[in-house]
């Protein structure tokens, strides 16, 4: 047994170097141009009506086409598989004119069928990620050229209609009982890239679709590795094995920064993304189990006052990141609420318990934790194992604590979460969000209607939430034309949102991650200058990355793991052999 | 020998034999290199464990703590061990984490021992189908994966120190039980056991009273080896993301060193000290229940 144990820390070693050192490339042919990422997370589902992930965005948006894109500057309106629209004189209808050379990557002709399929289907089914925008239309294909779309409302979200358009040939084959089981392992692209290849938990591999009508990327080969730690993979960056990683830990990405890394580009990107700790508000119309004592706004608001914003973006981002209270509703900051962080709640301890006192949550029994008409102030917190928000679990139980506010601490993935939050059965969790381009999306999170009422169907409404006067102004600006009377109506839901919300937004982080610059050039930002290059809203950027003239690929660079690794052993060897020695010599004496 | 003279009493024989034994166990230990140092280390592991809020004070753990520290800063005359990512002294981390890890490895061992022990026992002297039964439970969980196996009961029952603790025990008994029922089926067909039960003494009687006793140096060996593998698996759990992610395990360490990319940012003090503790323990327990087993079992003295 003895053996066996040494065995097991000498194989810890070994595997950690192993970790360390990161794993071989994927399959790639000799003489193709292989673009290869590194990603931390894996596909939900690559199904457009079920999946949630960003990842499965980044798919959708390199192998699903759109009506029309958007800038990656500004995310203005560009033609796409549109080239053109105009709008009748009330605005609700919109003709759009199509290119007439489209084609599946399978073939079959890309017709303005295809839209008006995927607008009717969507509505009908109610696909989660499509009715946002297409709940209040109706479209028809004159001809395979033509599409008119009818707003029953006003809708500023026109004309862009930011949906991905599914081929009809293949989705009309899949009845809408079968559709939210569908692996979409169809692999009919209308977008630059199509799958070839996908191993659940490991890697998907993507080709060029040759029937693409847009501009052709320079790479002909994109692969997308799953890695279990963002360490592993900034060394198999490190090494050559890959080149971009989405993901750095910010240790690292500060040194990157630094320039300790000639060969390695650090981008720092904001868009929007943000994390919360989300708390069970038990909306009267809604199920679950929340605690009573966080139905009182007041309690929520304490939660808010408690907070260390800046410290956990210190500690927790490396400064990558900065403070936030409100949602981002948008990919573009001029929908994010105009109020700084530090002139609504900065952190402020003592006001949370003025508030928790006079909300009648007082520790009577001198156990350090508040109590009321004999329950306990102590909240199930549940906790995402990774992702944007994990590491602050420690700081907020800390802060809760100090004002007197017991936490129990359960760790679950994303999938078992997931489903809690369906049931509402929680007090508290953190999670985070990456907003689309367009505000509606996001700010439909908290609207009543979302809110579960059926573990089965669930709901994103993720705070159990519910406030008429936010309900009305989303359907205000649902329909507001005028975009500075809109930008003015959600800036009041941010306010509302803020005071009475339930969510304790914790900060915007952005999205590290690393190129290597000695193979890759042009790297467009999305939105310009603040934002990622990858994992953004279209994804464009794929398209104009060139390879650096010269350059075959990068071979293995020293890792200094394995070196010391190697010196480990080596000094091990020595002192055993030198030891020994000793041994002998000492034996013989005898 | 001659203050067992006076003895009168059986009692007073009994606790005279047991003390007479016990003084021979340290006679021998003491002799015995390997596990003469293996005591002390544990004792020195034991102790540190124990006198952790002398050393570091408790709010050193909070994350909030390092609020005004840099992170990972290399040792210095303040932080012996330097800070962890988010500033904290990794020396207040490694000392309470001592007791984590201990508390887990012993609790976990006292579980697999008690549940090891009942399962030999009884598979040993009862036979049957209670035995056939007992022993493909036995067999279940020797043959099962036991790191999946652990992970989904943490999982399910969540990550509190205990709860690890018992997950551990539960799923590491299996090789305990085996060895109990072997050394319960040479026992049982002893003359004394066979005397004991024509004066007419019952199962139960037989196996507490008679068996039990036999097989204790046994199991007291076996306990000893299994600690180090609970304190193993825990660190695994930890380090995998499956531990309790608010106690300060030396697990919890190597994961938050590993998550942090301090092994790529060469902070040594932040992965090192954790990693030699844990082998430091293990060996050490490793080396004194192999002592305890040679001196309880001499035949395996020479070999």
């Amino acid at each position: 047994m003895n053996k066996n144990f040494l065995k097991i820390v000498v194989a810890g070693l070994f595997g950690l170097t192993a970790i360390a050192a990161g794993m071989s490339t994927g399959a790639s042919a000799e003489g193709e141009l292989t673009f290869a990422v590194g990603v931390t997370q894996d596909i939900d589902s690559l199904n457009v009506t079920v999946g949630f992930l960003v990842i499965d965005y980044e798919i959708w948006n390199l192998t699903l086409p759109t009506l029309t894109s958007k800038a990656a500057a500004d995310f203005s309106i560009l033609p796409s598989m549109a080239e053109s629209w105009t709008s009748s004189e009330d605005g609700l209808t919109w003709t759009y004119k199509l290119r007439s050379d489209m084609k599946w990557s399978d073939g079959v002709p890309m017709t303005a069928d295809d839209v008006a399929y995927t607008i009717t289907r969507s509505v009908q089914d109610g696909w989660w990620n499509h009715t946002t925008v297409t709940g209040n239309l109706t479209a028809t294909a004159t001809d395979a050229q033509t599409l008119v779309v009818v707003s029953s409302v006003p809708d500023p979200k026109l004309p862009i209609l930011d949906v991905y358009i599914v081929p009809k040939h293949i989705y009309e084959k899949i009845s809408a009982e079968e559709l939210p089981n569908y692996l979409a392992d169809d692999n009919v692209s209308g977008g630059p890239f199509q799958i070839v290849e996908r191993k659940e938990g490991e890697f998907i591999r993507l080709v060029q679709n040759p029937n693409w009508f847009g501009k052709k990327p320079a790479m002909d080969q994109l692969i997308f590795r799953t890695f279990e730690t963002a360490e592993a993979q900034y060394n198999a960056l490190k090494a050559g094995d890959l080149d971009a990683v989405d993901d750095v830990p910010g240790k690292i990405f500060a040194t990157i920064m630094a320039g300790d890394e000639p060969n390695i580009t650090g981008i720092a990107g904001n868009q929007g993304s943000f994390s919360e700790l989300a708390m069970n508000s038990s909306c009267p119309t809604g199920i679950g189990d929340g605690h009573v004592a966080l139905k009182d706004p007041n309690v929520r608001r304490a939660i808010n006052w408690s907070l260390d914003r800046q410290l956990m973006v210190d500690k927790v981002l490396n400064g990558f990141g900065k403070p936030a209270v409100g949602i981002s509703a948008s990919a573009n900051p001029a929908f994010d609420y105009q109020v700084e962080a530090d002139q609504t709640y900065s952190y402020d301890p003592a006001k949370a318990n003025a508030l928790l006192d006079e909300a009648g949550w007082i520790d009577t029994n001198g156990d350090g934790v508040r109590d009321k008409d004999g329950v306990e102030l102590k909240l199930r917190y549940f906790d995402r194992s990774v992702g944007g928000a994990a590491d602050t679990t420690p700081f907020i139980t800390g802060f809760l604590k100090d004002v007197g506010i017991a936490t129990d601490v359960k760790t679950f993935d994303e999938d078992s979460l997931a489903a809690i939050q369906s049931k509402s059965e929680f007090d508290l969790y953190t999670w985070g969000w990456s907003p689309y381009a367009d505000p509606d999306n996001m700010l439909s999170d908290f609207i009543t209607a979302a809110v579960p009422t059926d573990p089965a169907v669930g709901g994103y409404n993720d705070g159990n939430w519910c406030n008429a006067e936010y309900d009305a102004l989303y359907a205000q600006q649902h329909v507001e034309l005028d975009p500075v009377k809109r930008a003015a109506q959600i800036q009041e839901m941010h306010k509302i949102f803020v005071n009475d919300g339930p969510y304790a937004v914790l900060y915007k982080y952005d999205n590290l991650q690393a190129f290597r610059s000695d193979r890759w050039q042009n790297f467009e930002r999305q939105p310009a200058e603040v934002g990622p290059i990858m994992f953004t809203q279209t994804s464009s950027a794929y398209l104009n990355l060139e390879p650096v003239s010269g350059d075959s690929g990068g071979g293995g660079g020293t890792n200094t793991i394995v070196v010391i690794g190697i010196a480990l052993v080596a000094a091990g060897v020595v002192f055993t052999l030198v030891r020994s020695r000793r041994k002998k010599s000492a034996d013989d004496r005898a | 020998m001659n203050d067992l003279v006076p003895s009168t009493s059986p009692r007073d024989m009994t606790w005279a034999r047991r003390k007479q034994a016990l003084a021979r166990v340290w006679r021998e230990l003491r002799h015995d290199r390997a596990g003469f140092v293996s005591l002390v280390v544990l004792l020195g592991f034991g102790l540190v464990a124990l006198s952790a809020p002398l050393i570091a004070d408790r709010s050193l753990l909070l994350a909030a703590a390092g609020r005004n520290n840099p992170d990972l800063a290399s040792p210095s005359a303040q932080f012996l061990l330097g800070t962890d990512d988010i500033g904290r002294d990794v020396l207040a981390q490694l000392v309470w984490g001592s007791r984590v890890s201990l508390f887990i490895g012993i609790f976990a061992t006292v579980v697999a021992v008690v549940i090891g022990s009942v399962v030999g026992l009884v598979a040993g002297y009862v036979k049957g189908k209670v035995a056939t039964v007992l022993l493909a439970i036995d067999e279940f969980f020797l043959v099962v994966p036991f790191l999946p196996l652990a992970i989904v009961l943490a999982v399910i029952l969540g990550r509190s120190p205990v709860t690890l603790a018992i997950v551990i025990g539960i799923t590491s008994w299996a090789g305990s039980a085996r060895l109990v029922r072997a050394q319960v089926l040479t026992l049982s067909e002893r003359a004394y056991v066979e005397r004991a039960r024509a004066l007419g003494a019952g199962t139960w009687q037989i196996i507490f009273r008679h068996v039990l006793p036999g097989v204790t140096p046994l199991i007291i060996a076996n306990a000893t080896l299994i600690v180090p593998g609970a304190i193993l698996t825990e660190s695994t759990l930890s380090f995998l993301g499956f531990g309790d992610r608010l106690s300060p395990s030396w697990g919890k360490l190597l994961d938050g060193a590993q998550s942090s990319g301090s092994i790529t940012l060469n902070a040594w003090w932040y992965y090192l000290p954790p990693g030699l503790c844990i082998i430091a323990v293990v060996l050490a327990f490793t080396l004194f229940g192999r002592a305890l087993e040679r001196i309880f079992d001499p035949r395996l003295a020479g070999r």
